[in-house]
Parts: C-alpha cells; sequence; structure tokens
C-alpha cells in the first residue's frame, strides 16, 4: 500500500504537543532560568518562544536551548497551573516586551521621522518611526516597528479615543 | 470576407472551406493578399485574385508558421521533401494565420474539421457592447436610486430656491427702498436669510447623497472588475500587463467617479436650471430676454472649435504624464541596479527630458485655455454689458424700473452660468466616457478556460499522462510538440533541459493556466478539461524559481494554502520547509509581517515560506519549479531531506537546472527544444551519453587543463 506523508501526520508524529497537566514549570532565581518538568522530568535548558505572540499569545514552544531542538509545544499556557503559569508568564514578559499603546498624544513628522509620544500600559514613551513602511495592520490590530527595532503595540484601533485615532491617521 | 469572390478562382471539382486576408504581398510590401483553402488544395492569390501559388492537400506533408521582425510566414512542407513558402502576413494577424495553418493540417491528417467554427475565429476579435459606456456606468447607481433621486431632487430644490433671491432684490428697491413700504423690509430680508438657509441645508444633503451614491459605485465596480479578473486564468497577463490592468481598476474608475458623483446631477442641474431662468427672463421682460440669447450662437461656436482642438491637446499632457509614471514605476523598484551602475546623473537627465516635456505640454494646454475662454468670458460680458445698456435707457425713459433690470442682469447671469456649465462639462464627460468604455472592455471579456457543465470534482491519486501534446502561446509557434509521458501515483520526475525547452510550460498545462493546442492530459484517466478547476488545482502544490508572497504575517502566507490550518500545520509545514528555526529568531515569530511582495525576507527564506505554503494543503502532485535554485546548498539540502520525507507516496514532479537537485529522483525527463529527449534515471542517462550526460559533464566534470610545454 502506498503511504502517503501528510503535514497533519508530520505535525501529529513530530511536534511534540503536550498535555499541561504532564508539564510543571519552576523558576530558578539563582540562575535566573526556568526549569521544565516534563512528565516529573526536570530540563533546565529551557527557551519559552511564542511563535505567534500577536494572534496566538498563548502558544507557546520550549526549546532547548543548547540543541535548538523544540522540546514541547503548549497550545494554551492558561490550563497549566497557577504557579506554573506565573513563573513562566515572568520569563516571557522579560523576553517579549511590546508595550500596549493606549493612547496617541501626537505624531509629528520631521521630514525624516515620525515622532510618537504615546501613553502604553509600561508608561509614557516618545519613540521614533523611519517611515510608514515600519507601521503593520494585522486585522484590527497595528504593530509599530521604532527606529531601533523596538516594538509596539496597538491591540484594537478601533478602540483607541477620538484624539488618538486622528493622531494614527498620520502615519497610516 | 466576402467568399463571392473567390469564385473566379475556384474549380467545379472543389469546395471553398475557408479564406484568409493577409496584410502583406508576396513582395513584403503592405498590401492585400489572400490564401484561400478549398477541401482539395490551398491557392495563394494577390488582391486581384491572379494565383500565385497552388498546393494540393495530398502533397502536404506539415505545416508551420517562421517567425520574423516585423511579419511571419506561413510554410508548408511537401511529401517530396521540399517546403514551399506560402504566404506572408504581419504579426498582428499571428492568430489568423494560426487558424490557417490548424485547418491545414486538421485536412492533410483527414481529421474531422470544423470548417464554420474556424472561419468565425478568423478576424479580430473586437468588443461587441449591448449598450453605450455612459449607459453601462449607469447601471452601477441603480441599486442606490433613492438616493441618488434625493441627491438630484434636493438639487433641483435649490436652483428653483436660487430663484427667489433676485426676485427679493426686486422687491427691495422698487417696493421698500424706491416705495417707502417700510413694513416689507423686514419681511424680505427674513425671506431671503430663510431661503439661503434652506438652500444650504438642501446643499448638504445633495453632497452628501451624492458622494455616498458614487463611492459605493465605485466600490461595486471595482469589486465586480477584480473579480472578474481573478476569474481569467494568469494568461490574461499575455494581453494585459499587470499594470495596465491595476490601471483599469484605480484610474479609469476614478475617472468615472467624476461623472456618477458631479457630472450626472449637473448636467440634470444645469439644464432644468437653464429651462427655469430662461422661463423668468421671458416672463419678466421678453425684449431684453432676445437680447440675451445673442451671445449663445458665439458661445457653441467657440465651444465646438475648442473641442476640437482641446482633445489631442490634452491626451497629448495625459500621455507625457504617463511617460514620467512609466520612467518612475521603472527606476525606483530597479534603485540598486541604478546605483551599482552609478547612473543616477542618467536617470535625473531621463526624468528631466519627461518632465520638460511635461511643462511644454501643459503650456500648450494653458495656451488653448487661454485662446478661447477669456474671449467667450468676453462674449458673455458683453451682453450683459448690452443689457445694461438698453435697459439703462428704458430705465431713464421710464419704461423700466430699475428693480426689474437689476433683477433681470441677475437673472441673467443665473442664465449664462449653466450655459457655462454645460460647455465646460463636455471634456470630463469625454474622459468618463472613454474610461467607462474601457472598464466594459474589460467586463465583457469572457475567460476562455472555464468549468464546463460536466465538470466533476476528483479525489487525485496521481496517475498523469501527457497524450501527444502540443502547444504554443502563439497558435503554430509550438512550445511543446507531441509530447507524450506518464507519470505513476506516487512517482518522483525530474524534468531537466535547456532554458527554455518548455519545462515550465508542462507546469502551466497541467495547472491548466491553459489548454493544450493538441493532444490531451490525463489525470487517473479524467481529462483535466473535465476536472473542476478548483478541485484541480487544490490539489496540485507548485513552488516557483520566484515564489510570490504577499503583504500579510508569515503564518497568513503559509496558511494561503489552507485557510483552516491548525498553528500545528503551520509549524509543521515550516518544519518540513526548513524555516521553522529563521521563523522563530524574528521578532514576531509566525506573527511577523513579510513586506511587500516579502521584502522583508531574503531570497532563501521567501522560498521556504512558499514550500511551506505548497505542502501544507497536503497536495496529491507537488511540483518544484526551481525551488531551491535560490537557496544555497546546505539549506537545499535540509529542504530536500524534508522533502524527500513529504514526497512519500506523492507524485513529485521536479523541474531543476542544477541537475544534483534531481538526479535521485524515480525518472528523469529531458526536454529540449519542445519535445522529449531523453527518458530513464540518471545512471541510465548518463550510460546512454546523450543531452542529460552532456549538461551533467558540463556541470559537475572539470575538464582537464590542458599544459602546453
Amino acid at each position: 500500500m502506498t503511504f502517503m506523508t501528510s503535514v497533519e501526520y508530520y505535525a501529529k508524529m513530530f511536534l511534540k504537543v503536550t498535555d499541561p497537566s504532564m508539564v510543571k514549570i519552576d523558576y530558578d532565581n539563582s540562575n535566573d532560568t526556568l526549569i521544565l518538568y516534563l512528565n516529573g522530568v526536570a530540563c533546565r535548558d529551557v527557551d519559552p518562544i511564542k511563535p505567534f505572540p500577536l494572534s496566538n499569545p498563548n502558544y507557546v514552544i520550549f526549546r532547548s536551548k543548547s540543541s535548538g531542538e523544540d522540546i514541547c509545544i503548549i497550545p494554551d499556557i492558561r490550563m497549566l497551573d497557577e504557579n506554573s503559569l506565573k513563573n513562566l508568564e515572568y520569563a516571557i514578559n522579560k523576553k517579549y516586551f511590546i508595550p500596549i499603546i493606549m493612547k496617541i498624544n501626537e505624531i509629528t513628522y520631521t521630514g525624516e521621522f515620525f515622532i510618537c509620544d504615546v501613553k502604553t500600559n509600561k508608561g509614557d514613551r516618545l519613540f521614533k518611526v523611519r517611515s510608514r513602511r515600519n507601521v503593520f495592520r494585522l486585522g484590527n490590530a497595528i504593530v509599530i516597528f521604532d527606529s531601533d527595532e523596538n516594538l509596539y503595540l496597538i491591540e484594537n484601533y478601533k478602540n483607541l479615543d477620538r484624539k488618538s485615532k486622528e493622531e494614527l491617521m498620520k502615519i497610516m | 470576407m466576402q467568399h463571392k469572390d473567390f469564385k473566379i478562382i475556384l474549380q467545379e471539382w472543389e469546395k471553398l472551406l475557408a479564406c484568409f486576408e493577409s496584410d502583406l504581398t508576396k513582395d513584403g510590401l503592405f498590401g492585400c493578399s489572400f490564401l484561400i483553402i478549398t477541401d482539395k488544395r490551398i491557392v495563394v492569390s494577390d488582391a486581384d485574385f491572379n494565383i500565385e501559388k497552388s498546393v494540393s492537400l495530398t502533397d502536404i506533408a506539415s505545416v508551420k508558421i517562421e517567425d520574423y521582425v516585423g511579419n511571419a510566414e506561413l510554410k508548408v512542407a511537401l511529401k517530396d521533401g521540399s517546403t514551399a513558402s506560402l504566404i506572408r502576413f504581419s504579426r498582428s494577424l499571428r492568430k489568423r494565420f494560426g487558424d490557417a495553418a490548424r485547418l491545414i493540417e486538421n485536412l492533410t491528417l483527414l481529421r474531422e474539421v470544423e470548417v464554420e467554427q474556424l472561419s468565425e475565429g478568423v478576424g479580430e476579435e473586437r468588443p461587441r457592447f449591448k449598450t453605450g459606456p455612459i449607459l453601462y456606468i449607469l447601471k452601477f447607481i441603480t441599486p442606490y436610486k433613492f438616493l441618488l433621486t434625493v441627491g438630484i431632487l434636493t438639487g433641483i430644490l435649490g436652483i428653483f430656491l436660487g430663484l427667489l433671491p433676485p426676485y427679493f432684490m426686486k422687491m427691495l428697491i422698487d417696493d421698500v427702498i424706491l416705495g417707502h413700504k417700510e413694513e416689507l423690509l423686514s419681511q424680505v430680508i427674513i425671506a431671503i436669510i430663510l431661503t439661503q438657509a434652506v438652500s444650504s441645508l438642501l446643499g448638504v444633503v445633495r453632497s452628501y447623497s451624492l458622494s455616498y451614491v458614487s463611492l459605493k459605485a465605485m466600490y461595486d465596480i471595482r469589486v465586480k472588475m477584480f473579480n472578474h479578473i481573478m476569474s481569467f486564468q494568469p494568461s490574461i497577463l499575455d494581453t494585459y500587463e499587470a499594470g495596465r490592468l491595476i490601471s483599469r481598476i484605480t484610474d479609469d474608475v476614478s475617472r468615472v467617479n467624476w461623472f456618477l458623483s458631479w457630472g450626472l446631477e449637473q448636467l440634470l442641474r444645469s439644464m432644468v436650471s437653464l429651462a427655469s431662468v430662461a422661463m423668468m427672463i421671458f416672463i419678466l421682460e421678453p425684449r431684453l430676454s432676445l437680447i440675451a440669447l445673442i451671445p449663445i450662437p458665439i458661445l457653441g461656436l467657440g465651444v465646438f472649435l475648442f473641442n476640437r482642438k482641446s482633445t489631442w491637446v490634452y491626451h497629448y499632457e495625459w500621455r507625457r504624464w504617463a511617460d514620467v509614471s512609466a520612467l518612475l514605476v521603472d527606476v525606483i523598484p530597479g534603485f540598486p541596479t541604478v546605483k551599482s551602475h552609478v547612473m543616477e546623473k542618467a536617470e535625473e537627465e531621463k526624468l528631466k527630458l519627461k518632465l520638460s516635456d511635461v511643462i511644454v505640454a501643459g503650456l500648450r494646454s494653458t495656451k488653448l485655455n487661454l485662446q478661447f475662454f477669456p474671449m467667450l468670458g468676453f462674449v458673455m460680458s458683453a451682453g450683459t454689458a448690452i443689457i445694461w445698456w438698453i435697459g439703462g435707457y428704458e430705465v431713464l425713459g421710464g419704461t423700466l424700473t430699475l428693480g426689474t433690470l437689476s433683477a433681470f442682469i441677475s437673472y441673467v447671469s443665473q442664465f449664462y452660468g449653466p450655459i457655462w456649465n454645460l460647455v465646460s462639462m463636455v471634456e470630463p464627460m469625454k474622459r468618463a466616457s472613454t474610461a467607462g468604455e474601457r472598464i466594459q472592455n474589460i467586463m465583457n471579456m469572457e475567460p476562455k478556460i472555464r468549468d464546463e457543465t460536466d465538470s466533476i470534482d476528483l479525489k487525485i491519486k496521481g496517475n498523469i499522462v501527457f497524450d501527444n501534446v502540443s502547444f504554443g502561446y502563439l497558435p503554430y509557434m509550438y512550445v511543446l510538440k507531441n509530447v507524450s509521458f506518464e507519470i505513476k501515483p506516487g512517482e518522483k520526475i525530474g524534468i531537466v533541459g535547456p532554458t527554455g525547452g518548455g519545462k515550465t510550460t508542462i507546469v502551466k498545462l497541467l495547472m491548466r493556466f491553459y489548454d493544450t493546442d493538441e493532444g490531451r492530459i490525463l489525470i487517473d484517466g479524467v481529462d483535466i478539461r473535465k476536472i473542476r478547476l478548483e478541485s484541480l488545482r487544490r490539489q496540485i502544490g507548485i513552488v516557483s524559481q520566484e515564489p510570490r508572497l504577499f503583504n500579510d504575517t508569515i503564518a497568513n502566507n503559509i496558511r494561503y494554502g489552507k485557510p483552516d490550518a491548525s498553528p500545528e500545520e503551520i509549524i509543521a509545514a515550516a518544519k518540513i520547509a526548513a524555516a521553522h528555526d529563521f521563523i522563530i529568531q524574528k521578532p514576531l515569530g509566525y506573527d511577523m509581517p513579510c513586506g511587500e511582495g516579502g521584502s522583508m525576507l531574503s531570497g532563501g527564506e521567501k522560498q521556504r515560506i512558499a514550500i511551506a505554503r505548497a505542502i501544507i494543503s497536503n497536495p496529491r502532485i507537488l511540483i518544484l519549479d526551481e525551488a531551491t535554485s535560490s537557496v544555497d546548498t546546505i539549506t537545499e539540502d535540509s529542504i530536500k531531506k524534508a522533502l524527500d520525507e513529504i514526497s512519500i507516496g506523492r507524485t513529485t514532479i521536479i523541474i531543476a537546472h542544477r541537475l544534483s537537485t534531481v538526479k535521485d529522483a524515480d525518472r528523469l525527463i529531458v526536454v529540449d527544444n519542445g519535445r522529449i529527449v531523453e527518458v530513464g534515471t540518471h545512471e541510465e542517462l548518463l550510460r546512454k551519453n546523450g543531452l542529460y550526460a552532456k549538461l551533467w559533464n558540463t556541470q559537475f566534470l572539470e575538464k582537464p587543463v590542458e599544459v602546453r610545454a
């Protein structure tokens, strides 16, 4: 019989999608690293990666720092126990620093840069954007890369106040 | 074609099947000559039906078209080994004589001939429109007729309201000021203010409703055009360049926008306004009204002359702007090439030249405007001055009141206004009509390749048969000729050969971007023309040499091959395509935007995402057309390993110049000059020492270096 390999088959056989109940996560303060317990076996050399940080932010891949191999995939980290989730979020929030823009005070154009004066969930910020090519619309979300490759996110531009929307139009 | 004319050269024993008119004589001069095909022979005659050549069908072995610079020639190879040149024609008639060649070949092979069908196909295809362009455009606003009516009615109501202020002015002068009716003053002023307020309100309603109608109509036209263009095969780009199609959806639709929003309303308003004001002035003062009509014939003549001259002047100016756009479209994407060849100055000079032409053209149209419009304006002012002159005498003589004269003068300016509007509308109306015709032209085209009523959905297993397939992008100029081969389900086939040999054309025919001229292609024993296009293409995954990524996230580009793919399937597809590792290095991972055309990714990255996109839909047939040509050998190796895995049990066709890419295929098909010249495994073909061995040796064997003493 002819055997046909499919992407679904590959996903099922090789992706190591793991049941969250089999996973425990600790935080090693002394080494500033996560410890992943998979079926009770500890892995100290892990790097949590969000492959879809905007469209599916609860999807996480644990990767071995040394071998670069994927250790396991947790499709929804909210299914982890409370302590594991807390430890994981601590590490992830450090790794993925994407301030969410809550309000745009002003956007001015200097001829070379757009200067954005914004209020984010991490505090007020003034940053430069090189051109409109660095502003991406993903559905209702907007991602802005500044001139130093920092990222800012507007989760839903429709929810911004009127003044912010007017300012945003200058750069869109 | 007038068949009766050819009777003079027909014999009793033959029957006329078709005749084809050429635009060149046998000596290569522009003129008329004819190719006449009967059931017994082919006759070539000059314009006066003098026979220049006659060839019996039984003597013909094959037929072909030779393509030259600026012209082409229909030739037949005769059974005695000689070749006869039949007729020359300009390249404009290649399709026509392609049909002729097909008919001759059908006749010589004693195939069933559908003469009528071929004869009808001969000649230029001209769009036959049931309705004119303006009526065609108007169809798009019918769904919004309520708002359109509101817009037009408020406009007309505004005209009638506009008639009141001069009358109030007459009352103000004659009754209030000169007649000393002080009690009327407040009432007249309130009436004037109210009239203006209602008029402004009507203006707002009119502007909003007409803008809404036009924007919605633009939306509908653009969506309809886009869907219509998408219903065609990629071969439409052979007829219309991508830029021209984009221009029709954007520029041409914008040009009709003015007509839909304001033109139509202005036309009606001006006509209603003209009629109502004319009525008012004739009621008010019939004698002076006749004087007001004096400038009209002069204006009419001026408009006629202006239109005659302006057409080419404006067209000339638009074309100069098009030249500038064309230059910029060419140079800006080629920016790295300009820089690397240090050609900035040269490009600047070219741009300056084109912009100078724009200035010259702009000044020419300005001069033309200045020749006519001030003069026409003067004629209208002169008409008003004459009315002041005659009317002034009458006021002084006491036969006319000052109020009546003031109101009359005010109406006259309202009378000339719509005339002037109608005059100025001629040019944009012409523009909208031309744009409408161009839109209609696209919308009236029918896709040649489409599903038939008896087309079926087929669950493909992967058996592919090319049965004596011949095909040319132009009729009778074959890229593939009598190509036959079979690929078994699950087989991995490499197609190799020199550039331009027809390898990619095989893939295009399999995807049914084009239909074969002759022969048939079968998948699992079913002619692909009987398989629903969507069913066929959904089950074929293709990665081309220069994959096109869309300006969206990496995940959405991969998901393009399977819109409902799960995150695991996206990651799995990316892993198979050796793309996962570089994707998760990006700040936003799979949510990272690719940029326009994938501009934010390297060539190798784009290629790997395209492979992931092709395999995610689990295609039954996988085609890799030079898919790994732009990746380095290490990446190619990792992709190859992944593809080896994914192609197990899946019919896979790999087209490659780099023979190392295909040498492990189950079989290799060597294509050269539109024909299959060798088939076999890598080892078999090397042993055969034919074209494949020659290509292999060129790529991988070092030539011994001759050392001369």
